[in-house]
């Protein structure tokens, strides 16, 4: 109890950190948004200083010192109101973060959860097999996925599997003249505008897991305790799950939950190459358009996710080790 | 009485290209109920002897030679699914440091239990029953069955890979060094402990360790390894009195003695040899006070005195005029 405590009060605090960077960052930056709006809008002709200032209005811009500043910005984000967006105004940033959030989850947080699942499976399938023709392939083959760039593999799949032989769509998470709801015909479209993306990301993440997962088993293979448990005679499924991959899987579960953590974030390159709809897509709008309260809407979100995602991560470990239970209290 | 273990002519190799020769032709008998100790500095081959016997020899270690019946049965050439049946039952183990030998994971309720679910047929509550008796024979409340390792001290582990190691009844138990990774007041419990175990349960032991006076405290017969052979065999309490072989000696040399005003005792100059290539002359010669010529060019055998089981040209002439005189 203490330990889920000082855990809680350990997020509060990173998530107010968080939120203060976000919040100082740009203000640190030379220019402000109604700058460079005019700039943008200069291109067209001139502007008259009254549209300067019904662009301020617009945009919601406080003219209060920092402080003032900072409380408001406070009081907006525990509202979720993270103000308009540039270029997709009218439309708030939050609307904007909720239409494209859904399509990343389901995107990255499918494809992650499958990786680290096969990934972790290949692992203790090699490490068993360790020195034998599975093992040999499986390691090359991850070792070689693993080293080349994702988005490449991106643009390959695309070209031949979409391009030259129309096998997949080239773009989009659903057919084009689709609404989204909740029939068979539309989850089939999501389930094939998806599946290119969801491979690439998988093709590039699986051989991390499998090759840590490896390395670990291998490394609880030699310990005593395994040693002790076939002296035990217990039957070899047993020992294999219940001494060397439980034991194993343990560091790995931090590097899941981070990656669950990053899955907001979007898988930002596969995103771009198979212009799916998600927040990696749209973070890469935000960098182009220049529109900041989108980038810090998406940053925030992006943080408040990778902290939140640790924070289950540790509560988690504390249900598979032990050891980590009484850390606290003793 | 009957035998438990008969192993003829073991020998054991490190890899498989210029391999070690860790343990060469090693035979043992073990009596029901018979206590043997096997003693030798690190690197002799004694818990890789050890580990052979029990078939948990591990990568590149390989068992070359040899037959190793164990209660009728040769486990040198069991299959696996036999072999694991009767693993646990027949044969258990106690590793050198109990800390590492349980799973951190797992309480250590899940610990016996796994082991008991596998090899027997007990009920749930009988199981509990079982394990709690087993904890209370090495001194420790069965509330201890719903800890983690992490909880206990290393004593306590260790007494628990020891109760672990005879739920279910085996007929031997193998101990690698046992009390070595403990300090010397924990060590007395534990052998303690050994003594009053072998009380109330019959089995008999193999236990592996590099203090002599530990294994002439609680073995009944003491055999001492050197470079990977047995070099002498004979009861605790007649190496005691006599022992024979020139490197038993300096082991017993090296034990500090109490009763010595000075407080001193002597190490072994030297260092074992290279096992990668065995020369044809007493492989303890180089180290010993009493080589002779024929030391450095023949290879001693191990040959039955009646009184002892001795790998000496020099101190064999002892043993004929000991045994001679009637002594």
């Amino acid at each position: 109890m203490e330990y889920f405590l000082r855990r809680v009060i350990f997020l509060i605090g990173t998530l107010w950190v968080a939120v203060t960077v976000n919040f100082f960052i740009p203000r640190a930056m030379p220019g402000n948004p109604v700058e460079t709006m005019m700039a943008r809008f200069h291109e067209r002709g001139t502007m008259s200083p009254s549209a300067m200032k019904a662009i301020t209005v617009m945009l919601g811009i406080s003219h209060g010192n920092i402080f003032q500043q900072y409380g408001q910005y406070l009081n907006h984000v525990v509202h979720f109101n993270f103000g308009v967006s540039y270029t997709y105004f009218p439309y708030s940033v939050t609307y904007m973060i909720s239409h494209a959030l859904p399509w990343t989850l389901g995107l990255v947080g499918v494809a992650t959860i499958f990786s680290f699942g096969l990934g972790t499976m290949f692992g203790i399938i090699a490490a068993m097999r360790r020195g034998k023709a599975v093992d040999g392939s499986l390691t090359i083959l991850s070792s070689f996925t693993n080293t080349f760039p994702y988005f490449w593999f991106g643009l390959m799949a695309l070209y031949f599997l979409s391009f030259v032989y129309h096998w997949f769509p080239l773009t989009g998470a659903y057919g084009a003249s689709m609404t989204p709801n909740l029939s068979w015909s539309f989850i089939g479209s999501v389930a094939y505008h998806g599946f290119l993306p969801a491979l690439t990301i998988m093709i590039s993440s699986i051989g991390g897991w499998l090759l840590g997962m490896r390395n670990n088993m291998i490394n609880a293979l030699n310990e005593d305790y395994v040693l002790l448990a076939t002296a035990k005679g217990l039957k070899p499924s047993w020992v294999a799950w219940m001494y060397v991959a439980r034991n194993a899987i343990l560091p790995n579960l931090t590097g899941f939950a981070m990656a669950l953590g990053f899955v907001v974030g979007g898988s930002l390159l596969t995103e771009i190459v198979f212009s799916y709809p998600g927040i990696g897509y749209l973070l890469y709008n935000a960098v182009v358009n220049e529109d900041f309260p989108l980038m810090q809407g998406i940053f925030l979100i992006i943080v408040v996710c990778v902290v939140l995602a640790n924070f289950v991560a540790d509560l988690a470990y504390v249900m598979f080790d032990p050891r980590v239970r009484r850390g606290g209290a003793s | 009485m009957s035998v438990i273990v008969q192993a003829e002519n073991v020998s054991v190799d490190y890899g498989r290209k210029n391999p070690v020769h860790a343990v060469r032709n090693v035979s043992l008998t073990i009596e029901e109920n018979q206590f043997v100790g096997l003693v030798g500095e690190s690197g002799c081959g004694k818990s890789t002897l050890g580990f052979a016997l029990a078939r948990l020899e591990r990568p590149p270690a390989q068992i070359i030679s040899g037959t190793i019946q164990i209660v009728g049965q040769d486990w040198r050439t069991l299959a696996a699914e036999p072999l694991r049946r009767a693993r646990w039952t027949e044969v258990s183990v106690v590793l050198q440091s109990g800390m590492n030998a349980l799973n951190p994971i797992m309480t250590i309720g899940a610990q016996f239990k796994d082991v008991m679910e596998q090899h027997t047929r007990m009920s749930p509550t009988e199981i509990v029953a079982r394990a709690e008796t087993m904890l209370e024979m090495v001194q420790i409340q069965p509330e201890v069955l719903g800890r983690y390792p992490h909880e206990l001290s290393g004593g306590m582990k260790q007494r628990i890979a020891i109760a672990l190691a005879l739920v279910l009844q085996p007929k031997l138990v193998i101990m690698d060094e046992p009390t070595t990774a403990l300090d010397m007041v924990v060590q007395r419990q534990i052998v303690e402990n050994l003594k009053e175990l072998r009380r109330q349960q019959a089995f008999s032991m193999l236990f592996i360790s590099h203090d002599l006076g530990l294994v002439l405290e609680l073995a009944d017969q003491v055999v001492v390894m050197y470079a990977g052979e047995v070099v002498e065999r004979q009861s605790a309490t007649s190496m005691l009195d006599h022992p024979w072989h020139p490197y038993t000696r300096a082991l017993m040399q090296s034990l500090p003695d109490p009763e010595n005003p000075k407080g001193s005792y002597e190490g072994i100059p030297g260092t074992p040899p290279d096992l990668h290539h065995i020369p044809t002359a007493c492989l303890y010669a180089p180290r010993c006070p009493l080589a002779t010529d024929v030391c450095r060019a023949q290879t001693p055998p191990l040959e039955d005195l009646k009184v002892v089981d001795l790998r000496c040209f020099v101190t064999r002439e002892e043993v004929g005029v000991h045994v001679g005189t009637g002594a």
